[in-house]
């Protein structure tokens, strides 16, 4: 899932500018889960707002709501009308979210509230860790499951580098070595062979590195929709 | 008494609510001591007196909430700034 | 694809290895400057001293100038260049065209790295790059030189390029029984010649070096065992204890604590320090020197050096064999 965290008070404010009325809109899905822009998060988020800006002397009306997912269009509808009486949209949906916003009501002023950091898994409470870097050729069926794309500080194929220790990246003590955990695996599934072959360079044309993507599905395509270029 | 709650853990769970509600009144700006939490048994009635004593005293050192107008009638239902945040942090942070 | 009597590249190092002799080699870090003449003085002091000189890439993430160029300068100055390469801050496109640009500027070793990575050094906010990885980079340059073609299939023009191609080795690094193995397939990649990371735990490396020669990988690729002079107790100290999979023995602290004991002027102790650093560095190689294997020794004095005419002479390692 989508993992995001809170901007600072300070530079939300910052992006606010003057805008007196503030519509915060969370979501009901990945930043739900991860305690950044629900309902809840939301919530407090308008609330502090509206304290802190009276406090300052420079009180904004803030308002808040939440969509079950501010990524899709259908979901953004009903709640044109709160969108026109706002001077400032703030999104505490993940980055996706906010250009979905944004694109929807193109008149409004929308602006991001949270970072959206990563694709990961809570690892315990309150913990959560990348694991996927969306690479668009996965390679997870050679490496005993465990991603040295979005694990490994180097993104090497070949790897451990010469930097590990003890089983931890040379960047972080926290951080364990992808390929220990790698090797580790394969080992236990006797499957070495697979490290010994040289893995040859990648082909990042399918991650971002080759443009932003999209993905067009002939399948799901209903009739009356235009056409795309690749369909022609 | 931390611990021996009659709701198991509940006492641990309250404190850590207790003390994010007084971090996002720092952050908002306002005095994190305004909200408290002591342990106290039903049995320990003189206690709980001078306590609440000594914690008046305390917010009457801190001064006037600034967001409360002194004026109850010009509040209006759930927007009225500090009424809200009791209520969103209340039940809502399970 | 070989010429100049059966080397690949007719590199000194190549010849020196080639003919039986016990390697050296050294390290000549550029500066954080655009000065030559920094270089041209520490070619000076190595001229004679080593059959090539390491030429880092970055260092440390620390930026300072580049392999290329003061490998170029250094080759001027009459010292053979080891171009070190790491992944870290260029993509495929960048290292071909670095590689047809070093073999153009009469550079002939290039040593293959991953690199130490960005939050190390000065610039942690840099996007790294890590396109290929040290086993990939060492396949591209070898194939240029067995295939004659770029990585992505196309011939070179003309005269392709032909290194002496290196990678390094961390015999320390976890997981220790896959080090032996990672650099047999170093050696699968098409790697000519290992330098390790700087060894103090000689009875380790012995049992590292065992289990290489046992999967006969000595006889693919030449091995240089790292090695470098200490400069006080609290250098020793802080290897020991601070850089992962260095391991110094505590004998060497104590010597190191030893030889400064007692002595309160600090420009005597720093240099009796400094005399004790060089003494167990030269131990070390002499050691090195009887272990099956060991082709030479990659001596690293890391802005020290002076130190090098000094080991190589202690050490039994001189005259070299001339280029």
């Amino acid at each position: 899932m989508i993992i995001a965290e809170q901007k600072s008070l300070d530079e939300i404010k910052n992006l606010l500018g003057d805008g007196k009325r503030v519509l915060v809109v969370g979501c009901g899905t990945c930043v739900t889960v991860c305690f950044a822009g629900g309902e809840k998060e939301a919530g407090i988020l308008a609330t502090t707002l509206r304290m802190n800006t009276q406090l300052n002397g420079d009180p904004k009306a803030v308002t808040h709501l939440t969509v079950q997912r501010q990524c899709e269009s259908e979901y953004l509808d009903t709640i044109q009308d709160q969108v026109s009486e706002a001077d400032v949209v703030l999104s505490v949906g993940c980055g996706i979210g906010v250009q979905a916003l944004a694109e929807k009501y193109s008149d409004a002023l929308v602006v991001p509230g949270l970072n959206t950091s990563f694709m990961g898994q809570p690892l315990e409470q309150g913990v959560w860790a990348e694991r996927c870097q969306a690479c668009g050729s996965c390679v997870l069926g050679v490496t005993g499951g465990i991603c040295p794309i979005a694990r490994c500080s180097k993104q090497l194929l070949n790897g451990p580098c010469g930097g590990t220790d003890d089983g931890r990246c040379e960047i972080d003590a926290d951080l364990e070595c992808a390929w220990q955990l790698i090797y580790d695996k394969l080992k236990t599934q006797e499957r070495m062979h697979l490290l010994m072959d040289i893995t040859p360079p990648k082909d990042w044309s399918s991650s971002r590195d080759g443009g932003p993507r999209k993905i067009v599905r002939k399948d799901l395509r209903l009739p009356g929709q235009e056409m795309s270029n690749d369909e022609r | 008494m931390e611990g021996d709650c009659h709701y198991l853990d509940g006492n641990i769970n309250a404190r850590r609510r207790v003390e994010y509600a007084q971090r996002l009144l720092e952050q908002i700006g306002l005095e994190g001591k305004r909200v408290k939490m002591i342990n106290l048994s039903s049995a320990m009635g003189s206690q709980f007196a001078s306590t609440v004593a000594e914690f008046t005293e305390e917010i009457c050192q801190i001064g006037p909430n600034p967001l409360h107008n002194g004026d109850h009638e010009s509040q209006t239902g759930n927007n009225g700034p500090t009424h809200n945040l009791r209520t969103v942090i209340g039940p809502q942070m399970e | 694809m070989t010429s100049d009597n059966g080397y690949k590249s007719g590199s000194n190092l190549e010849r020196v290895l080639r003919t039986g002799h016990f390697a050296v080699t050294t390290e000549l870090g550029p500066p954080k400057s655009a000065d030559p003449d920094v270089i041209r003085e520490k070619a000076a002091i190595l001229k004679g001293f080593a059959d090539a000189a390491n030429i880092t890439d970055n260092q440390a993430a620390v930026v300072r100038m580049s392999s290329i160029g003061a490998g170029a300068i250094t080759l001027q100055a009459g010292v053979e260049p080891v171009m070190q390469m790491t992944c870290r801050d260029r993509n495929r496109l960048a290292m071909q065209s670095d590689l047809l640009g070093a073999h153009a500027l009469g550079l002939r070793n290039v040593l293959c790295l991953s690199g130490d990575h960005q939050v190390f050094g000065n610039h942690p906010q840099a996007k790294n790059v890590h396109d290929l990885d040290s086993l990939q980079l060492v396949q591209m340059v070898t194939d240029f030189r067995e295939k004659g073609c770029f990585q992505c299939g196309e011939e070179v023009e003309g005269d392709s390029p032909r290194f002496f191609v290196g990678a390094a080795a961390n015999p320390f690094a976890t997981p220790l029984e896959w080090r032996p193995l990672r650099l047999g397939k170093k050696a699968k990649a098409g790697a000519d010649f290992i330098q390790t990371q700087l060894v103090f735990d000689l009875p380790r490396f012995r049992e590292f070096m065992k289990e290489v020669v046992d999967l006969g990988v000595h006889e693919q690729v030449y091995i240089l065992a790292g090695v470098g002079p200490l400069k006080s107790p609290g250098m020793a100290r802080y290897m020991r204890d601070k850089v992962p999979g260095l391991n110094v023995p505590n004998e060497f602290v104590e010597r190191m604590t030893a030889a400064g004991s007692g002595i309160e002027d600090k420009p005597t102790r720093s240099a009796a320090w400094r005399e004790a650093g060089i003494a167990i560095c030269v131990e070390l190689i002499q050691q090195m020197r009887e272990i099956p294997g060991v082709a030479g020794v990659h001596i690293m004095a890391i802005e020290w050096e002076k130190a090098i005419p000094i080991i190589t002479k202690q050490a039994g390692l001189l005259p070299r064999p001339s280029a």
